[in-house]
């Protein structure tokens, strides 16, 4: 597998721009979680910094460097040379895992750790405010929901191969978990009918942007951590059983 | 060692309720070079995409090196060239080849700047692939088939958008990694001229179906020579052919034409013949039929 690693980076690192991009986009969106919240270098910050960096919206981030690695990830089967790790008898598994490999620390090194080390100086500067008692609980949740994020996109990359496919799926992704909720609300709402609304707290629990939404407020709640953490764990190992059996029934154009 | 490098059984792939490939069977041995003939969606790109594991074929067996079980393994000592060329756009040629040369576990680096000066594109600098002439991209696609040494190649269309000169190199390379490296090939071209001097065996596809396979030594003796006869009326000379020389084995080509293929031996008495029944002759010439007057004639019968 290591062959697959060094390839894959190699061609990260010589195929275009891609990794410049990549690096932006991380670097971009610490940078605006922090510009755009001043509040946060305030010493006498009334609310908790979680809710500062994290207010309305913030799932964007996750969005945006998702959608990134999706269309890299995907332009291996765009450009076809991804075909030689396939036609050197690679096995599947190998080629799947060495694409997490790659692009998975460049995210945890450039948008996670940063994210979470920022958290963590407020946390200590200030405090973590009145919303969370165990801050931990939020640094597990947050790196849960990233890693759900990272990985889904690339197995979603190499599910789909195609470059537009994967561009458009991993960018409406969370506003389509944000609509797919509404029509269960109106239903369950107007009908008064109390297992409707449990689909639609359901969907509420397992789908990222909801999650990113509710993580200051939700994440010493057992539950909500329990759903995160289960949520994230199906969604990756699902994606990478999606991924293998495409893989295997050779669906190469 | 084992000396049949392929064999392919029965192979058969369908899309939904089309049939590509049909029962197709084929065998190559060691240091042979196959030509794979036929028109366009004959199913030669897709034989070539099952062996390379690019797709799966609904039935029949494949077996590279005598190993029917682990074909995976068995990939490692082939290269494939299927459709166009597999290059990345944005990478230089040498990114390219060295990209090929990682994935493969090619630990020579000297092996990149090898291959580069094999395929004439040593000189390319930073000039990224998308940016090559067709010309350019074959040649690259057959450097980063070549990097891992190959024990067998399998190369779609390979000489497509050469310049003659390219073609003559491509020519004399293959040939000489089957003669000096025992190197197998499968080749699919639609240059029958090209695929007549390099092949050592033949394979007629179309439809998906299997049409006949032979060697060139047998190419030789189906298209054995014959005498073109053009008249002033073609009926009446074949019907003469007929019942004054009792020639059974003919054609008559575009209603204008009669290919003999009897009496090859004995010009003189057809054409006097003809003569003396009143015909005047405006054209008699012993020639032979080349490998794609054959392959048409094959791939006519069938269509027909």
């Amino acid at each position: 597998m290591n062959k697959l690693v060094k390839a894959e980076w190699y061609r990260l690192r010589k195929s275009g721009t891609f990794l410049f991009y990549i690096v932006l986009v991380c670097i971009l969106c610490v940078a605006v979680a922090l510009l755009g919240n001043r509040k946060f270098f305030e010493s006498d910050l009334s609310t908790n910094a979680f809710a500062v960096l994290f207010g309305v919206g913030s799932f964007m981030y996750p969005v945006f460097i998702s959608t990134m690695l999706c269309v890299v990830a995907s332009m291996g089967h765009h450009s076809k040379v991804a075909y030689y790790e396939i036609m050197d008898g690679n096995k599947t598994s190998h080629i799947i895992l060495s694409k997490h490999i790659v692009y998975l620390p460049i995210v945890l090194c450039l948008f996670l750790i940063p994210m979470l080390s920022l958290l963590g100086y407020s946390c200590v500067k200030n405090g973590s405010g009145e919303l969370i008692d165990k801050p931990i609980w939020f640094f597990i949740l947050f790196a849960a929901i990233i890693l759900r994020i990272v990985i889904g996109s690339i197995n979603i990359a190499m599910v789909l191969k195609k470059l537009v496919a994967c561009a458009v799926f991993s960018y409406g992704r969370m506003f389509i978990e944000a609509l797919a909720i509404i029509p269960f609300q109106i239903i369950g709402e107007t009908q008064k009918n109390s297992d409707i609304l449990k689909i639609a707290d359901f969907i509420k629990d397992v789908t990222v942007s909801f999650q990113i939404e509710n993580l200051t407020t939700n994440c010493n709640d057992t539950r909500f951590i329990v759903m995160v953490i289960a949520s994230a764990v199906f969604e990756i190992v699902f994606g990478y059983c999606m991924a293998y059996r495409s893989y295997k029934k050779k669906k190469f154009n | 060692m084992v000396d049949t490098i392929l064999r392919l059984n029965g192979i058969t792939k369908k899309y939904k309720k089309a049939t590509v490939v049909d029962s197709f069977s084929l065998t190559a041995k060691r240091g042979h070079i196959c030509g794979l003939i036929g028109p366009n969606g004959a199913g030669k790109t897709t034989i070539m995409k099952i062996m390379a594991g690019l797709t799966l074929q609904t039935s029949g067996e494949l077996e590279f090196f005598g190993n029917k079980d682990n074909l995976d393994e068995e990939r490692k000592r082939m290269s494939f060239m299927i459709e166009s060329p597999v290059i990345d756009p944005l990478m230089t040629a040498r990114e390219n080849m060295e990209y090929v040369r990682t994935v493969r576990g090619i630990a020579d680096k000297n092996k990149t700047d090898e291959i580069l000066k094999l395929v004439g594109l040593s000189d390319t600098g930073k000039k990224i692939a998308k940016n090559f002439s067709l010309g350019m991209k074959q040649r690259l696609g057959i450097g980063m088939s070549l990097i891992t040494s190959p024990e067998f190649m399998v190369l779609d269309e390979p000489v497509n958008g050469l310049d003659p000169e390219g073609i003559v190199e491509v020519r004399n390379l293959l040939k000489k990694l089957a003669e000096e490296q025992n190197v197998t090939i499968l080749i699919s071209s639609h240059l029958l001229s090209e695929l007549s001097e390099l092949c050592t065996d033949f394979t007629i596809i179309n439809h998906g179906k299997l049409i006949e396979s032979f060697s060139a030594e047998e190419l030789m003796i189906k298209c054995k020579s014959r005498i073109s006869i053009k008249t002033d009326d073609i009926n009446k000379t074949a019907a003469i052919l007929e019942d004054k020389l009792g020639i059974s084995e003919y054609k008559v080509i575009h209603n204008d034409e009669i290919h003999l293929y009897e009496m090859l031996d004995k010009p003189a008495t057809v054409s006097r013949t003809i003569f003396e029944n009143g015909l005047n002759i405006t054209k008699f010439v012993t020639e032979g039929e080349s490998l794609e007057e054959y392959y048409l004639s094959k791939v006519g019968d069938v269509n027909e």
